[in-house]
């Protein structure tokens, strides 16, 4: 089930395109995060 | 845009099953991006599993969560799969977070509206199926009522909040009074008149 308004968001550490280790966890107490979920690379909207 | 991000101390993160590689290769192929996009790619589609947002086909949804600084979720977007999300929602809900850097920003959000007073209202997202169903089922009845739209106000999703042990759950039906969370058929043709 989709997570809600209200819970905890559950940690990752993923590499990203510009090959750098990304954590949810490093931004806590300093910045919001917009976490945008896409299908895939070259799917037209 | 992103600069609007920034000054909303807010990071966009980007994330899909994609691999490293192929991420790099459709940045490029835009001329660049610069937020991060992360690569939920081994363990395939861990990530949006965790979220709850992994489709059988073995790709995510096109959803958004936007995570306060505290590491809770404040809200959730299941976009349709074939639709780009509006970022003017977004921002409503980063102002809710962040009141002074909106308006040390300027951004415009909508002034907040008082609870409307009509005998059917409607609590709604823009983006929520279940919502356009109740859109339609109103219609097909002929029942007049108002929408709220709680993505844009925020004191309306405080209010449905309340209703619904904390979740922001749409469509919430206000009927003459009667608060009836989620589209449950049966209780809103009773509190309807309808058999």
């Amino acid at each position: 089930m989709v997570l809600k308004v209200g819970q905890k968001a559950p940690n990752f550490t993923m590499k990203s395109h510009k090959d750098e280790l990304v954590r949810l966890s490093d931004y806590l107490g300093k910045k919001n995060i917009v976490l945008a979920f896409f299908p895939l690379a070259w799917t037209p909207v | 845009m992103l600069d609007q991000f920034e000054g909303m101390h807010t990071q966009v993160l980007g994330i899909s099953v994609d691999s490293v590689p192929c991420l790099k290769a459709w940045a490029d192929s835009l001329g660049g991006i610069t937020y991060p996009l992360l690569s939920d790619f081994f363990p395939h589609g861990k990530v949006a599993s965790d979220y709850g947002v992994l489709r059988e086909e073995g790709k995510s949804e096109r959803a958004i969560f936007v995570i306060d600084k505290q590491g809770i979720i404040r809200y959730v977007d299941v976009h349709d799969i074939d639709e780009q999300p509006s970022n003017d929602e977004l921002f409503c809900v980063l102002a809710e977070l962040e009141p002074e850097a909106a308006a040390a920003q300027q951004i415009a959000t909508p002034p907040p509206q008082p609870e409307p007073t009509a005998d059917v209202v409607l609590y709604c997202t823009q983006w929520c199926p279940s919502c356009r169903r109740a859109r339609a089922y109103l219609k097909e009845h002929n029942i007049e009522y108002v929408e709220v739209d709680i993505t844009r106000d925020r004191e309306a999703a405080k209010r449905v909040r309340g209703w619904a042990n904390g979740n922001e759950t749409t469509p919430t039906f206000n009927i003459n009074g009667k608060i009836i969370v989620d589209f449950r058929l049966d209780q809103v043709n009773q509190a309807l008149g309808i058999k």
